[in-house]
């Protein structure tokens, strides 16, 4: 996962989609799964920020409208 | 010269003298007595039916006019709708209404006479012009739903120029108005119309025209049904609102246009949404943009949380469990197979060993055979020449040794 890209939702829920299936798949190695579950926490974590900067910005836009 | 002093002179010679009230009365008995009951025919024209009960008209041709009145009383004698363009023969008395110095004919009854020739032109060129097609629903152009500007043709004076601005004005502020006035009634009206709406249609800001005029006879509107006006509006390509007259007169211009109001006033109104409207849309959008964020953000909420409960990421240790299930299933397996090559080679030894008691030494020494040491009780000695005369030796036997010494070797003798 490149840091630099700038995160977009929609891909990384896909990826994110692909990485718990793989990890439920008994067949990958250990090493494979420590990575996809790192790279899965990480993913969770910018996923969940990217949600709550999008509530706090309809929060403000909504505020402005009612001001 | 003289022949103009001389009519002066006569003129006043003449002693008699009228006031107007006389003269006018003379004038009523003359009419009065010598037109009684009398039939005329023409084409009726600005029609009145207030609520006193009289009706009231112009009864004309092409090159005069008079005026007409049908007092309540006669109205019973009435079995017709009057309108204006019918042509009709009235029947009554003609008056002089002395106080205004006019004539006026006392109707008593109506008769249909046809009808009145504008009428048929009117009808002639409607069908002409439908049959080219330009009445067609097809060739009507959508009206702007928000015009931000619009052309106003119309008369300069009257109240169908107020009309329109005040109502434009306070429905939709926003709203830039051009006025381009023009005559409206006669036979110049129509190019000056015309060139109005060309004006109007090379501007590119103008999104919209209102072609206005208020209420009048027939021939007042006459302008707005000459054939040169209708296809210019039918080309136009701004969209045209026509509001002329009142609610029950249609012009072929109502027809061509791409919206027909009743009045000037419906027009304005049919011109532009109000700013009212425009904000409660707004509004409307604003609600609505925001339920649906709310909904876009609780479903990308769900999907997300739904991700973070499968197994596969709710419980890392599970990851490593079955790793370490299939470890100890391994370990378990080598220890397995550790114990079986362990038992296999212990059999393996303990027939051997069972082997081995058969040569046992001592189980030899039993059956009678002995054993001869060295002196220092290290070396088996197996041959002759191990050994010499005189040397001490140990012979172990089953129960004991004996310390002796060599006497005599001999030699086995060759077969």
């Amino acid at each position: 996962m490149k840091k630099d890209k700038k995160i977009n939702f929609e891909d990384s829920m896909n990826r994110l989609e692909d990485i718990v299936n793989l990890l439920e798949d008994q067949s990958t190695s250990l090493e494979q799964s420590i990575e996809l579950f790192e790279e899965g926490m990480l993913l969770t974590d910018s996923c969940k920020e990217i949600l709550k900067n999008t509530e706090t910005r309809i929060k403000k836009l909504l505020k402005e409208e009612k001001n | 010269m003289l022949k103009e002093k001389q009519n002066h002179e006569s003129f006043n010679l003449t002693k008699n003298i009228y006031t107007v009230s006389d003269f006018t009365n003379s004038l009523k008995n003359l009419i009065e007595e010598k037109f009684s009951f009398i039939s005329i025919k023409g084409e009726i024209s600005n029609l009145s039916q207030p609520t006193s009960g009289h009706i009231y008209f112009t009864l004309k041709d092409e090159k005069a006019e008079i005026k007409a009145v049908m007092f309540r009383g006669y109205k019973n004698n009435l079995k017709l709708n009057l309108h204006d363009g019918m042509e009709i023969i009235a029947v009554g008395d003609v008056s002089v209404y002395t106080q205004r110095g006019y004539h006026q004919l006392i109707v008593k009854n109506i008769e249909v006479a046809g009808q009145g020739s504008l009428f048929i032109a009117f009808e002639k060129l409607k069908k002409k012009l439908n049959d080219q097609g330009l009445f067609d629903k097809f060739h009507k152009k959508k009206l702007p739903k928000f015009p931000l500007e619009i052309g106003i043709i119309t008369s300069s004076t009257g109240a169908a120029v107020e009309d329109i601005i005040n109502i434009l004005t306070r429905r939709a502020p926003h709203v830039k108005l051009n006025l381009r006035p023009t005559i409206v009634q006669g036979t110049k009206a129509s190019n000056d119309i015309i060139q109005a709406i060309d004006q109007f249609d090379k501007n590119k800001n103008i999104e919209l025209i209102i072609l206005g005029r208020g209420g009048g006879s027939i021939e007042d509107l006459w302008c707005f049904n000459e054939e040169k006006l209708i296809n210019k509006i039918f080309e136009c390509q701004t969209p045209i609102i026509t509001g002329i007259g009142h609610e029950t007169d249609f012009t072929l211009a109502d027809f061509a246009s791409d919206l027909r109001a009743p009045t000037p006033s419906a027009a304005a109104e049919l011109a532009s949404i109000s700013l009212d409207e425009i904000e409660k849309k707004l509004i409307n959008f604003k609600v609505r943009f925001s339920e649906l964020l709310n909904i876009i953000m609780n479903n990308s909420w769900q999907r997300l949380d739904n991700i973070s409960i499968r197994y596969g990421f709710q419980k890392p240790s599970l990851l490593i469990e079955s790793k370490k299930k299939h470890l100890n299933e391994k370990s378990y397996q080598l220890k397995k197979n550790f114990q079986n090559s362990f038992n296999l080679k212990s059999y393996h030894v303990e027939s051997i060993k069972s082997k081995l008691q058969i040569i046992d030494p001592k189980l030899i020494l039993k059956r009678g055979y002995s054993i001869v040491y060295e002196n220092s009780k290290n070396k088996i000695i197996k041959s002759i020449h191990e050994i010499s005369n005189n040397e001490d030796v140990y012979v172990k036997m089953s129960d004991g040794s004996i310390k002796t010494q060599i006497k005599k070797i001999i030699k086995n003798e060759k077969r």
